[in-house]
């Protein structure tokens, strides 16, 4: 029986993995010399000098130490003494020594079965919720499986019944298992604890743990959501920032709605919670995102080459997943900091079989002016404000103050049948409101300026999904969505020329309403070395913009379209090394009445267990695009659009190959990747003069290349944990209407430096952030000159840069945040202090320039910086029943 | 092997850090007119100080002033930043494409522009005008032209000096007003109170291309504004280089 086990290893997974070399035999005389040698490099160095052929697990045998004396004797006699007391035997097949642990092989009586697979479901242990995305390993050769979103996986190909398989997940400790410990090792339950707090910096149970990020397949990375919590904030924790830190992601542009991944736009993001599409990510003028940190399970990012299963946006899909609360006991947790206060409640409906989650926050910035809030919303407002108003002083005082609150209701009900049905119902209302009204004089007190704003936005969605296991091998989820965003805007500014006594005034009324109903079906079934996945994904998608100003000028800009899309896909693990996704998703777009086709493959090859490398191409296709308006951003007008005669469809191909190495404790990734666009569009308001009253013809049209190298050194593991990421990138466009001349892109930075760091020793937590980012380009005023007019008249022009030819200077930033856990009894607290840029770093968003003068031939220029925000210390409290 | 990881990151960070370089924009300022002889004004950009960088031009070219030659433009003696074609040189021809490069500080800004072709009357009314002082207003003067699509036109009134005042009992010389901008078209009337003196007039028809249109156009701004880049056709420099064909026709307002 250990002999067709043996084989079976042999025949089932070759030499992947495994160390090997060619033909010999046992009874080859072999020598060495040495003195508690670990057992692996013994091995190696007898590989080197004879042609003897040894199987074995690497890792396992690193910890056996042998010795020799150099006196030749038959490599069988030689390997018995050295695996005398261990647990590890070998056997000789077919002329090749297998080493293996005495424990893979159960006792003859048991009668293991070989080839096996292993089905089952991860769970938390804690609370009895889906561990989705879980990763299951085979511990002898490292092949694996993902589970899916609801935490199920079917692991073929285990060498046997009694082989050592792991499940793991980041941030909780991993579980070590034998299929024969099921009674049905197709309906595995495994449940995992979450971390301890405190880690020894070594490999716990043979696998490494990981704590703070695992990046699981080309371009997909997944980040511990509690761990980054620990880190520095700007005032409220926000698992869309926390992203920001990654490579190929930009991390110094300071706002949850600006996330550009590998030179794509912020709108070629598909960010999906629960199966609802957000399009809008942030509250407060996108300084935290809408997401409550409180009510995510896990949040993946997949960047450029995803799955054909994934679609819709060009640039990268971030996938949040909610919890689905507490099945076995009702636990609870509130959470006060300077800005809002919120709470969090999971409580078990049926035990072991449904839950409800309820999270809710609130601000309290309408009621109370706490100085992180003054601080904030005074940097809002300056860098908000028209010219000529001074750029850093504050809008509160003098009995004034703006009315703004923001708030986020999160719900979700779960609930799993005998028969491994899961249903799951999600609601989500987000929101954000604004009434401010006041009035100030000019710096140079030539104007007064009065200004009534009212402003209310948010996003309400709901999801449900259902998601059955039909077999161990084949499982399906229907998810059907609903979003909508609604933004009202209306501003009322009065300017009073305090020199000559006149007035003028000008109001503005701008509603969007953008809605999107989606319904998709995705069936797995994996067969031999192919998981093939087959689906449907369907949006139908409203958006309605209206536009009303004092000059009557109404742009009414209503569309409806849907988009229907099939994919196909196959995960074929061709050898035991290399292993193929490809596939290809085709959409229908009723927009332009075609369909559109996107084919994606990618190549992985695990060249040893500690080397691997990987490459990909893709192609996607986004039919949705988000305008980026230069206006002045409290009064901000950005705008979806759907695809149609004047906004193009995007089409986004990558390229990207990349290698990943394992060095014990630390990780080292790296990808470098090419991105070419068609259909980028730039809004180019007062940058070229364009024919009035048409809103296409403001924006420019072109395309695009992206090229870069990322690099992720991180470590995973132990009470000092963190990573140093790296990016060197290159986002430009080409328009038509500036001669196909190449420009940066907007958020084009071509160095960026973010150092993570987190320290963890027991109740005491802390974590530092330093982000470096050379300077984002801005299309800079250079000067002005006068031309005369045949007339007799002149006039004055301002003349520019080339459009993003200047360059802001460079970001960087260092915050730091420290916090310590108490207990009493059941209850649990957290106590955190953040700093954010501690050393008050004056860092630039932007620079616009604009005229001082109160007439069109009295040019004054001047210009004022947008700046990020300075230093901001705040504090969070948070205690858990 | 840590080191070795962490050296490129090291190395590659102190490759982040790149001098920003700036230099003055040149400025190139021209307007070609059909059978004048050509100039153009050189100077640097003002910065929002309004004052003028140092530096001189060096040397200033334009190509094919006969189609085929270049030939080098000369400081005006007493404005240094002027600089004319000699006299011996061919004047502006309608039609011709014409390349001027300007080389200043190591920068080199070049324009190219093409002098549009005059208009060619078809219909002009009688040019010599009595007007009633007592009139509120009404057309005393027509004129039309062939099509001349892509071109717009600027109108200049030369008012005669030392001329008697007319009395109109309404607001006068309305010219001003009415003429401030480009106008496409095939034609143009006046009107009597267009004119305020008696005596010969000179309307100045200008056939101008559309850099200069865009000039006229232009709003760069205004109390907060932000501002809007002005019209340019100048490469790796500022300002317009534009042509125009200037044709006149002599008015005399009669009592």
């Amino acid at each position: 029986m250990i002999r067709l086990f043996l084989s079976c290893v042999l025949v089932l997974f070759g030499w992947a993995a495994l160390q090997t070399v060619s033909a010999q035999s046992d009874s080859l005389r072999v020598g060495f010399v040495g003195t508690d040698v670990p057992l692996d490099r013994a091995l190696l160095s007898l590989r080197r000098t004879y042609d003897v052929s040894v199987v074995y697990e690497s890792r396992a045998l690193r910890n056996v130490e042998v010795s020799g004396d150099g006196i030749e004797r038959p490599f069988a006699e030689l390997l018995a003494s050295w695996l005398a007391g261990t647990e590890f035997t070998f056997e000789v097949v077919n002329g090749t020594v297998i080493i293996y642990r005495k424990s893979d092989v159960e006792p003859e009586s048991a009668q293991p079965e070989f080839g096996i697979s292993a089905a089952g479901r991860v769970i938390d242990a804690d609370t009895g919720e889906a561990l989705p995305f879980a990763n299951l390993l085979i511990a002898s050769n490292g092949k694996g499986a993902t589970a899916n979103a609801q935490g199920w996986f079917y692991l073929p190909d285990v060498p046997a019944d009694t082989s050592t398989l792991v499940a793991s997940f980041i941030g909780f400790e991993p579980l070590q298992f034998r299929p024969n410990e099921f009674p049905d090792r197709s309906r595995v339950s495994l449940e995992l604890h979450k971390r301890s707090a405190v880690l020894p910096a070594a490999i716990v149970k043979g696998v490494r743990q990981t704590n703070v990020l695992r990046v699981d397949r080309p371009s997909l990375v997944s980040i511990d959501n509690d761990w980054v919590n620990q880190l520095p904030n700007a005032g409220e924790p926000d698992p869309i920032r926390n992203l920001q830190l990654l490579p190929g992601v930009s991390g110094a542009l300071e706002n949850s709605a600006n996330v550009h991944v590998r030179g794509g736009a912020a709108d070629e993001n598909l960010v999906v919670y629960d199966g609802i599409t957000i399009y809008y990510l942030d509250h407060f003028y996108g300084l935290f995102s809408a997401f409550n940190a409180n009510s995510v399970k896990s949040i993946r990012l997949h960047k450029g080459v995803f799955e054909p299963m994934y679609g819709g946006r060009a640039a990268s899909v971030i996938e949040i997943t909610g919890k689905t609360g507490n099945q076995r006991r009702t636990t609870a947790k509130a959470d006060v900091g300077l800005l809002s206060a919120a709470v969090h409640l999971e409580t078990p409906i049926l035990a072991n079989k449904a839950a409800l989650m309820l999270s809710a926050r609130r601000s309290f910035t309408d009621v109370l002016y706490s100085p992180l809030f003054q601080n904030l919303f005074n940097n809002l407002y300056a860098n908000s404000t028209a010219g000529g108003a001074p750029n850093e002083e504050g809008v509160f005082g003098e009995g004034r103050a703006p009315d703004f609150s923001f708030y986020d209701l999160t719900g979700k009900v779960s609930w799993e049948t005998e028969a491994g049905d899961q249903f799951s119902f999600t609601l989500y209302n987000g929101s954000d409101q604004l009434n401010m009204e006041f009035s100030e004089a000019s710096r140079d007190l030539r104007f007064l300026y009065g200004y009534n704003d009212q402003s209310r936005w948010g996003t309400t969605g709901a999801g449900a999904r259902w998601a059955r296991q039909w077999s161990p091998e084949s499982d399906g989820v229907l998810t059907l969505g609903y979003s909508v965003f609604r933004s009202e805007l209306f501003g009322f500014d009065r300017r009073t020329n305090l020199l000559i006594g006149t007035e003028d005034s000008l109001f503005f009324d701008r509603d969007t309403e953008l809605s999107d109903l989606s319904m998709r079906y995705d069936f797995s079934h994996r067969t031999g070395k192919h998981r093939i996945g087959v689906g449907t994904a369907n949006t139908a998608i409203r958006v309605e913009n209206r536009r009303l100003d004092s000059e009557g000028e109404e742009l009414d800009n209503i569309a409806a379209e849907a988009l229907l899309a099939v994919y196909l896909q196959d995960e074929w693990q061709a050898t035991d090394r290399i292993q193929l996704t490809g596939g290809v998703r085709s959409t229908y777009y009723s927009g332009f009445d075609r369909a559109y086709h996107e084919p994606r493959l990618t190549v992985r090859w695990q060249a040893t267990t500690r080397l691997g490398f990987h490459g990909g191409y893709g192609r996607t296709w986004q039919f949705i695009r988000n305008v980026r308006r230069q206006d002045l951003f409290l009064n901000t007008a950005d705008e979806w659009r759907l695809a149609d005669a004047d906004i193009p469809a995007l089409r986004a191909d990558q390229l990207s190959v990349g290698t990943s190495l394992s060095l014990g404790l630390i990780s080292v990734n790296a990808e470098a990747y090419l991105r070419s666009t068609q259909g980028s569009i730039e809004d180019a308001l007062r940058f070229i003069a364009f024919e009035p009253g048409s809103f296409a013809n403001d924006l420019l049209l072109g395309s695009g290349r992206a090229r870069g190298v990322e690099l992720l050194v991180s470590k995973n593991t132990g009470i000092h944990t963190g990573w140093v990421a790296y990016t060197l990138a290159e986002a430009n466009n080409a328009f038509e209407h500036l001669n196909d001349a190449r420009v940066p892109a907007y958020y084009d930075r071509r160095n960026e430096v973010k150092v993570v760091y987190g320290f963890n020793p027991g109740k005491y937590k802390a974590g530092v952030v330093f982000v470096y980012g050379s300077g984002l380009p801005f299309t800079s005023a250079n000067g002005t000159y006068t031309v005369d007019l045949p007339t007799g008249e002149q006039r004055e022009l301002v003349a520019f840069s080339s459009l993003n030819g200047s360059r802001l200077p460079a970001y960087h930033r260092l915050d730091v945040s420290a916090g310590r856990s108490f207990e009493w009894g059941s209850t649990r607290s957290y106590l955190g202090v953040s700093l954010y840029n501690v050393y008050n770093r004056r860092n630039l968003q932007n620079r616009y320039f604009f005229s001082g003068g109160a007439e069109a031939d009295d040019l004054l220029v001047n210009f004022s910086d947008i700046v990020f925000l300075g230093f901001v210390p705040s504090i969070r409290l948070s205690i858990e029943w | 092997m840590v080191k070795r990881i962490y050296m490129p990151v090291l190395l590659l960070f102190f490759l982040a850090c790149r001098p920003d370089e700036t230099q003055p924009t040149l400025v190139m300022n021209a307007l070609l007119i059909d059978q004048q002889s050509l100039s153009v004004e050189l100077s640097v950009l003002r910065d929002f100080t309004y004052e003028q960088a140092e530096g001189a031009v060096v040397k200033c070219f334009v190509e094919g002033m006969d189609g085929t030659s270049t030939i080098a433009l000369l400081p005006d003696a007493v404005n240094p930043t002027l600089f004319s074609a000699p006299e011996e040189a061919p004047l502006v021809e309608a039609g011709d494409t014409y390349r001027i490069e300007a080389t200043w500080a190591g920068q080199t800004a070049r324009a190219e522009v093409t002098v549009p072709m005059p208009i060619s009357f078809i219909q002009i009314s009688s040019t010599s005008i009595p007007i009633n002082a007592a009139s509120t207003g009404q057309p005393v003067f027509s004129v039309l032209w062939e099509a001349n699509p892509g071109f717009s036109r600027v109108f200049t009134l030369q008012e005669p000096a030392d001329a008697n005042e007319i009395p109109f009992s309404v607001p006068a010389g309305r010219f001003a007003e009415q003429f401030r901008l480009p106008v496409p078209g095939q034609g143009t009337t006046l009107w009597d109170i267009d004119f305020r003196y008696y005596g010969i007039h000179e309307l100045g028809i200008y056939t101008i291309d559309a850099q200069y249109e865009a000039l006229f156009f232009y709003a760069p701004g205004q109390g907060g504004d932000r501002l809007t880049r002005g019209p340019s056709n100048v490469e790796n420099g500022a300002g317009i280089v534009a042509a125009a064909s200037y044709t006149g026709i002599e008015i005399e307002i009669l009592e």
